[in-house]
């Protein structure tokens, strides 16, 4: 009996062990936590060893960022052979939700794609960059105006971005001349009324998509003019906290109206049905069947080299006069407070906004062509060719929005007054006061949430 | 009773003592583990459902009620995706016992190749979640999609938008549970056989005929199976996710909204929004839903039960 006690409690303690025991220790230093890791390296300490070092980069990963993999990496370990990096895609739906269990496990990659992270800027899980920054004279400056709201939180910088794009109208120039429409250029500003005139002047009715030609794709304000402040005032007030005063004015409710008449009048791809099916709205303006549709410069060059007329010009804008717009965003990353080696990331980020920018902007794969960010790059860049320097001029021109925690989710309730104004005929005025309360509803939630953070 | 258990104790032989011991040993590893991988993470769960805890931001902070006021006073979703979620309990589950029933009575007939129907019909239950969402994401396509193109052939000029639209959003739901009712039919199927033929042979010489013997015979006697797939049939009709997650694309945005059941709610709360706290707190308010609805069920439904040993409860 006592035997069998023995190998019982042998067997039980086996099993609890063999059940609890984790993964083995690395031999690396722990992480250093969230208080030590603040504390941004001094110069005397920036200097990046020599020993061999593997540092990890998070994005969304696919066609979209497989230059990492092509370009940068390849570049970046000619020059710094004893740096390696592992470069991670995960999936854009995906990508927050495992940044915030990295974090929450104490696993983090050094770099990360910072994509409105700000909730992780507040919560101190990413790295200020301001001396870095200072230490190789890059400021933030050197950068378009949009590094303002899309890198920077409380004056401090959190990212280096690799290249700036714009959402742009693009228009094919000869349906807009057989319509007798004027051209527009990158200094032209419209209005949405204006946008609505020119679909009905180039649109042409038919059943068959042969002789079909639409005047626009529908160009929904939540998508661009909302977060890309193309109206005056913001959509989400100056403070960015009072949505239900500002998406409600009677210029945002004319803007509505516009879109969805056009809707309505079948002037738009959008309303189509079945007689396009999959194809895209670029393949249909490559094939002219398409008046204007909103782009960024790569797919403006993709059309001009299936032979089409293109011209590249602003979005249409909510406000008459206001001379934001055009959207722009960066593809931008950041160092996490948590990394194990900032001093090696820091080389590899300078590395992407001043090297790999420029091979980007002149290389050949699904997202290159586009300006890099650094302003004297991209001027340098754009030279004498027309559409780089409309693109150029389009890039000064972006007006940096005030922050707000997450302008997305608060704008969320007006793809549903939308739908409400096309498929049950709401109309536009009730559609948008419902829709300016719900998105001031969610607004207040996301600040109560982001003020709580960092305490 | 008490003196008696005591006085047996304490004549219980060393034997026996040492036998006792021997078997909460060997019980030990799963006791540790019910604690551990149970216990200890539903208190943590209960905690935290009365806490501000930002999955990025801890420790959690005590907040009382703070959770339980804001989900029944400003979480519009709340309520929505509660409806959600009864709507689809209310046209899928009566659907699909009335359709599991009417194919086990088909299955259950004596003729040749019925192997083989049994098999053709309980394969969709086999097939994992994951493929067969994204396999209905492709037929519901409202441009594409095989079910719209059919439609169309048939003259129906603009078939439903099916997953985007407000009313046909839980029907395609629905419509894609009752296309893996063949699972549930296997489970008629062993309550249809296990009726004595007796009792059928016995109808027929008193002059039943077929309706007579299947209200007579078959649903009582099916009854406990019966009711065993409407209890959890209501339990899984709580938890559905996958595919809504799938099919409205696993995001908080305006596409997934008709699509927004009650976990899947808070999914989106818990880990995209990043507040675990009211997450753990809209987990423990389903526990007791899904509770409430449960014991409703077992009163209006099990007195009419028959149970072989005993009838039914109500006589």
């Amino acid at each position: 009996m006592k035997r069998l006690y023995l190998v019982s409690l042998l067997t039980i303690l086996v099993l609890v062990l063999t059940a609890c025991g984790g993964t083995p220790t690395p031999t690396t230093a722990p992480p250093p936590t969230q208080a030590e890791a603040t504390a941004v390296p001094t110069q005397a300490e920036a200097a990046p060893s020599t020993e061999k070092v593997t540092i990890r980069i998070w994005d969304f990963g696919g066609d979209e960022f497989e230059w990492i993999d092509s370009m940068a990496i390849p570049a970046f370990q000619k020059k710094y052979p004893n740096i390696q990096i592992e470069h991670l895609g995960i999936p854009e739906s995906d990508y927050s939700t495992k940044l915030d269990t990295a974090i929450t496990a104490k696993d983090v990659p050094d770099i990360a794609l910072q994509s409105y992270t700000y909730k992780l800027w507040k919560a101190g899980h990413v790295m200020p960059l301001d001396e870095f920054m200072a230490k190789d004279g890059i400021k933030a400056d050197d950068f378009f105006p949009i590094y303002m709201s899309w890198g920077m939180l409380d004056g401090k910088a959190y990212i280096l971005p690799v290249n700036t794009y714009i959402w742009a109208m693009l228009y094919n120039k000869d349906l807009f001349k057989a319509a007798g429409l004027k051209e527009l250029t990158a200094d032209s500003v419209v209005t949405y009324d204006d946008w609505l005139t020119f679909a009905r002047a180039i649109n042409k009715p038919s059943d068959k998509i042969e002789d079909r030609v639409f005047g626009s794709a529908i160009f929904t304000p939540n998508w661009n003019a909302m977060n890309n402040y193309m109206s005056d005032p913001y959509v989400l007030g100056p403070d960015g906290k009072n949505c239900k005063d500002n998406a409600n004015t009677e210029d945002w409710v004319r803007t509505w109206t516009d879109l969805a008449t056009a809707y309505k009048e079948n002037l738009t791809v959008d309303s189509a049905g079945n007689l396009v099916g999959q194809t895209s709205y670029t393949d249909l303006f490559k094939q002219g069947k398409l008046g204007m549709i909103y782009g960024t410069y790569g797919d403006a060059l993709g059309i001009q080299k299936a032979g089409v007329n293109v011209g590249l010009t602003g979005q249409p804008v909510v406000t008459p006069g206001w001379q934001g717009n055009v959207g722009a965003w960066m593809d931008a990353y950041g160092i996490m407070t948590a990394a194990k080696h900032p001093n090696e990331a820091w080389l590899f980020l300078k590395f992407l906004t001043t090297d790999v920018a420029l091979m980007k902007a002149n290389g050949d794969c699904s997202v290159c062509g586009n300006a890099p960010s650094l302003v004297s790059q991209a001027e340098t860049w754009a030279g004498s060719d027309p559409m780089r320097q409309d693109y150029f001029k389009l890039l000064k021109r972006v007006v940096p929005p005030p922050f707000s925690p997450d302008v997305w989710t608060a704008v969320d309730p007006f793809y549903e007054a939308f739908r409400l104004m096309t498929e049950e005929n709401q109309d536009p005025a009730t559609a948008v006061a419902a829709a300016a309360d719900e998105c001031q509803s969610k607004l207040d939630e996301l600040w109560d949430t982001y003020n709580s953070l960092g305490k | 009773m008490a003196d008696i258990k005591r006085l047996r104790l304490l004549r219980m032989s060393r034997l026996e003592r040492n036998e006792n011991l021997a078997a909460y040993l060997f019980l030990s590893p799963w006791i540790i583990g019910l604690v551990v991988f149970l216990l200890i993470p539903l208190g943590m769960s209960l905690y935290a459902a009365f806490t501000r805890w930002t999955i990025i931001n801890p420790p959690p902070v005590w907040t009382g009620l703070d959770n339980l006021n804001y989900m029944f006073t400003k979480d519009r979703y709340f309520g929505f995706s509660l409806g959600i979620t009864f709507k689809y309990m209310i046209m899928s589950l009566p659907l699909s016992i009335v359709l599991g029933v009417l194919l086990a009575l088909l299955l259950n007939q004596k003729t040749r190749g019925m192997n083989f129907f049994r098999t053709v019909f309980y394969i969709p239950a086999v097939v994992t979640g994951v493929g067969v969402s994204i396999l209905w994401l492709s037929l519901l396509d409202p441009q594409l999609g095989a079910i719209n193109t059919i439609l169309r052939s048939l003259g129906v000029a603009r078939p439903p938008n099916w997953l985007n639209s407000p009313t046909w959003a839980v029907p395609s739901l629905v419509l894609m549970s009752v296309w893996g009712v063949g699972g549930s039919a296997i489970i008629y199927l062993a309550g249809l056989q296990n009726i004595p033929e007796h009792l059928y042979e016995a109808a027929e010489i008193d002059g039943a005929n077929s309706w007579n013997k299947f209200w007579q015979i078959t649903l009582p006697l099916l009854s406990p199976t019966l009711f065993f797939m409407l209890i959890t049939g209501l339990i899984g009709g709580f938890q559905v996710f996958q595919q809504a997650y799938i099919l409205g694309g696993g995001t908080k945005f305006w596409a997934a909204k008709y699509m927004r059941f009650y976990v899947l709610h808070l999914y989106i709360m818990a880990f995209q929004e990043g507040k675990m706290g009211y997450g753990a707190a809209l987990a423990w308010v389903l526990v007791i839903i899904a509770a409430v609805a449960v014991i409703l069920a077992f009163t209006f439904f099990e007195r009419r039960v028959y149970y072989e040993e005993g009838g039914t409860k109500e006589g």
